[in-house]
């Protein structure tokens, strides 16, 4: 759930400027604190996290998994989007097998287009940018949480309500197709980062 | 509000690089205060802390940052001068085409809201700017923050301006924004600052990254409530 933080401007700053009424030690070592606290572990740490932790998701607590060969896909749901043009679906992806696979294309029957974007930027911004075909290297995760990577489902129809679901392929070059049924959870229960990983991965 | 009339500009800039750092992992993690999870969950020690990031100066509504006039989602028209007098209000840039970070960062605060006293709640004014203002009418707008309302009675108010004038303003609080791009699909990207600012009755020491939690918000608004009152 760390998003913009790399792409604060950084403008001129310098660890001497930071001077707030002597806050600058206590700073220093909760700092410390909660780097060593983001250690990546993994990176469904936070998503699982959420998952207990987070608001109330109207769709229940199931979130769609299913595997095609060596891909395997957890924690899949789509949030109820405050926007009727798009909505954005989150998902892990594990290859369990030895060589690396692509997740070549995504389809929906209920969304003009499917795409993975991923957050980015420089200069303190945060740019949405098109990952394309995603790599999904031999015995690794790829994690969709929000403020990071994103399944973006363009002009949604119907309008993805809490506790609809909404159906999604996803094509890998080697393993094939896996057809999965996201839940559709709240907006407002949308997973927050854990008050344990505030700034964890 | 007129001591504090004092226009500061470039005063988000200098937020300390001992502010960030890279993770193992290779990714930024947002730093905050007393972040130790034993903290966070209890309102003993470090609990009079704030938690999001101090800013070097403070941003102060006043002069053209406090008039400037815009259309809101209700119908009305307001300044953020008249929004911050006496209130918590949290300014963001976003919009509505923005499939990820702005609902994320809007549910937080929602979430967060629906965490505090009514009484802090009633004290509390979240306003979204459109970084998009050809596509994000008021109309649009009112729409889109319906859905983060969520029963409580935290006022949602959506921003409209001209987008020379909604530049303007992001220069001067040192929101960094570009002009909305849509691409043959139909997506549309802006690339927008994704900080919420936090004024108290107009001043702002006080900013929160993309990635807080809503346990930080609803922490650190207790704190600036008192500072209100």
């Amino acid at each position: 759930m760390l998003l913009m933080t790399s792409r604060w401007p950084l403008r001129g700053a310098a660890p001497g400027l930071f001077v707030r009424h002597g806050t600058v030690p206590a700073l220093l070592a909760a700092f410390l604190a909660v780097g060593t606290l983001a250690s990546c572990t993994s990176p469904a740490g936070p998503t699982s996290a959420v998952v207990t932790s987070g608001g109330a998701p109207t769709a229940g607590d199931v979130r769609a998994g299913g595997q095609v060969a060596a891909l395997r896909v957890d924690g899949g749901y789509v949030v109820e989007p405050a926007s009727p043009s798009v909505a954005a679906a989150y998902l892990t992806i594990t290859n369990t097998g030895s060589a690396d696979d692509e997740l070549i294309e995504l389809t929906s029957p209920e969304a003009k287009s499917v795409k993975a974007m991923t957050e980015g930027g420089t200069s303190g911004s945060t740019r949405m940018q098109d990952l394309g075909q995603v790599v999904v290297p031999a015995g690794e995760d790829v994690v969709f949480t929000p403020g990071e990577k994103h399944l973006m489902l363009m002009a949604p129809s119907p309008r993805p309500s809490a506790g609809d679901t909404v159906p999604l392929t996803l094509v890998f070059r080697d393993a094939g197709e896996l057809d999965l049924q996201l839940p559709v959870e709240s907006l407002i229960g949308l997973p927050a980062p854990s008050p344990d990983h505030p700034g964890a991965p | 509000m007129s001591r504090r009339s004092t226009r500061r500009r470039g005063g988000v800039a200098v937020l300390a690089i001992a502010l960030l750092t890279v993770t193992a992992c290779g990714q930024v993690s947002e730093p905050t205060e007393g972040q130790a999870p034993a903290v966070l969950s209890t309102s003993a020690g470090a609990a009079d802390e704030m938690q999001g990031a101090p800013l070097a100066q403070p941003l102060v509504l006043a002069g053209p940052v406090a008039d400037q006039v815009f259309q809101t989602s209700d119908g009305g028209t307001t300044t953020l001068g008249e929004l911050g007098q006496g209130h918590l209000l949290l300014l963001y840039f976003g919009y509505t085409n923005c499939p990820d970070v702005c609902p994320t960062t809007l549910a937080t605060i929602s979430i967060a809201l629906s965490q505090l006293p009514a009484d802090v709640v009633a004290d509390v004014r979240v306003a979204m700017v459109t970084a998009d203002p050809e596509r994000d009418t008021p109309a649009v707008l009112a729409d889109y923050l319906s859905h983060f309302d969520g029963g409580n009675d935290a006022a949602f108010v959506g921003l409209h301006a001209p987008l020379a004038e909604v530049h303007a303003l992001g220069s001067a609080l040192d929101v960094p924004l570009s002009a909305p791009v849509v691409t043959d699909d139909g997506t549309v990207i802006v690339d927008h600052g994704a900080q919420v600012i936090g004024f108290v009755d107009g001043r702002a020491d006080t900013l929160w990254l993309g990635s807080t939690s809503s346990a930080t918000y609803a922490h650190d608004l207790t704190l600036l409530d008192r500072q209100l009152r």
